[in-house]
């Protein structure tokens, strides 16, 4: 096929549209496919909300409050207590230690476990800090 | 074949023998020299290698690893301060089973501990007399590379050094190119007859080089540890420069500095003064200093010998304790060397 069939077939093809009652059918079968769609997202609510509905109906209002209060509180102290960990480890500098591969070693007694990997000496600290000679 | 072609003939297919016979030789006297030293550093290793132990030192942030060595055979050892730092218990690692050491003490001035385990009949390195090392003497270093098996490294003496770039150390160190890899500081420096002579303290140059403390200085600092639990240096508070080399009596050591309420100043000490001797040893150059003060004893006193307006006089100096090094709060690590200073000029008033 060379270039000149296929602008002969485009213009062909631009020329074809469908008839009126086909994008009827379509409006009418894209309506019914979105019911569809938010009928099944509310079934799977459903039951939950049910068990809901029927728990406000049997405890009374104040069981119903206390429980919230108590959930927002725990989850406010669960929140505030992560923070707070975390900024105190910063504060005392265990944060700052990098992190180490985890080595798997087995010790004398035959169970395992994780040591820190040690920093290996180098000798690298100054041996003396004096400037000139005195004694 | 007259008698004279066959004369030349002989001595041709002599001569020919004797230089391949001695070509061989030669040959042979380099294998067996190279088998020579590799036997003699196998030996000497074979000998020590059980004496010698992989310590671990705990503080709160860090594990630090290094070397140590028996130094008698009641589980006292003997390491470099590096090796431990501040930590507040250590363990090491002596038959394959790790046992709990105790940190008799450490001095950073020196670069010494000493811990003790709770244990009887141990291997031990005996010392040697590190006053006989010269330089280009071979030695053997041991020590634990990481996690790896105890090893040997050879190298000889390079040097003996009181200065590395602008800082002092405390007394004179022996330099050698003996290898150093992570985790072998501490390890012991051995002499042919296998008894440590220095310890491995200090590292230059990555690894490829490094200093040992000679035994002599680190048992008198280890029966400071001993005695007191922290090492006792001594002090008279007088700060000293050697003349420039231009100048005449070169390399002489002068009094540059006297310290307040000391007892330098008490005894009548002066600046310019030039000092010719400490007790017994003759004062040549700084080093000598450096090595007179850190042998002298708390409390002992000490004759010192000065010219002064072309007369001699002696001075009997009480030795006190020399004041705390006073340590940054944070170790730089890893230590950063400041450039090479330029020499300090000397001020002084030299006898006409």
């Amino acid at each position: 096929m060379n270039e000149q069939k296929l602008q002969k077939l485009l213009r062909l093809k631009k020329l074809e549209t469908p008839g009126q009652d086909y994008f009827d059918g379509f409006l009418a079968e894209f309506h019914r496919y979105q019911q569809a769609q938010m009928l099944r997202q509310a079934a799977k609510w459903e039951p939950w909300r049910a068990w809901f509905r029927e728990f406000l109906c049997r405890e009374p209002y104040r069981t119903v409050a206390s429980c919230g209060a108590v959930a927002v509180v725990t989850a406010l102290l669960v929140i505030g207590l992560g923070n707070f960990s975390r900024h105190s480890a910063k504060q005392s500098g265990f944060a700052r230690t990098p992190a180490m591969p985890k080595v798997r070693l087995v010790s004398d007694s035959g169970t395992t476990e994780q040591p820190p990997a040690p920093r290996y000496s180098t000798g690298q600290t100054p041996l003396s800090y004096d400037k000139t000679i005195a004694f | 074949m007259t008698r004279l072609s066959r004369f030349r003939v002989i001595l041709f297919a002599g001569l020919w023998l004797v230089f391949t016979v001695a070509g061989h030789a030669a040959d042979g006297d380099k294998t067996a020299v190279m088998d020579s030293l590799s036997g003699e550093v196998q030996q000497i290793f074979n000998q020590t290698a059980a004496a010698v132990v992989k310590i671990r030192a705990f503080n709160l942030e860090q594990t630090l690893a290094g070397t140590g060595f028996f130094i008698d055979d009641h589980g006292t050892l003997l390491t470099a301060y590096d090796v431990v730092l501040e930590a507040t218990r250590a363990t090491i690692e002596y038959r394959g089973q790790q046992i709990a050491a105790r940190i008799i003490g450490r001095d950073l001035r020196s670069g010494v501990a000493l811990l003790k385990a709770d244990l009887e009949r141990t291997p031990f390195i005996p010392a040697g007399n590190s006053d006989h090392l010269q330089i280009a003497g071979g030695l053997v270093g041991v020590g634990y590379a990481y996690n790896l098996p105890v090893s040997p490294s050879f190298g000889i003496i390079t040097g003996f050094d009181v200065r590395y770039l602008n800082s002092f150390f405390a007394t004179t160190h022996v330099r050698c190119n003996v290898t150093v890899s992570p985790g072998q500081i501490g390890g012991p420096l051995l002499n042919s007859r296998g008894e440590v002579v220095a310890m491995m303290v200090f590292s230059v140059d990555g690894g490829r080089e490094c200093y040992g403390l000679p035994i002599k200085a680190a048992n008198r600092i280890a029966a400071d540890l001993r005695e007191y639990g922290a090492a006792r240096h001594g002090w008279v508070g007088v700060g000293v420069v050697e003349a420039e080399p231009d100048q005449p009596y070169a390399h002489a050591v002068y009094v540059s500095q006297l310290y307040d309420r000391t007892p330098a100043v008490d005894c009548g000490l002066a600046k310019g003064d030039q000092v010719i001797a400490i007790g017994d040893r003759k004062i040549r150059n700084p080093q000598d200093i450096l090595d007179a003060a850190f042998f002298a004893k708390v409390g002992s006193a000490v004759p010192v010998r000065v010219i002064r307006n072309e007369r001699e006089l002696t001075f009997n100096l009480k030795i006190i304790e020399r004041p705390a090094l006073k340590l940054p709060v944070t170790l730089p690590l890893p230590y950063q060397a400041p450039a090479p200073a330029a020499r300090e000029p000397v001020r002084v008033n030299l006898p006409q």
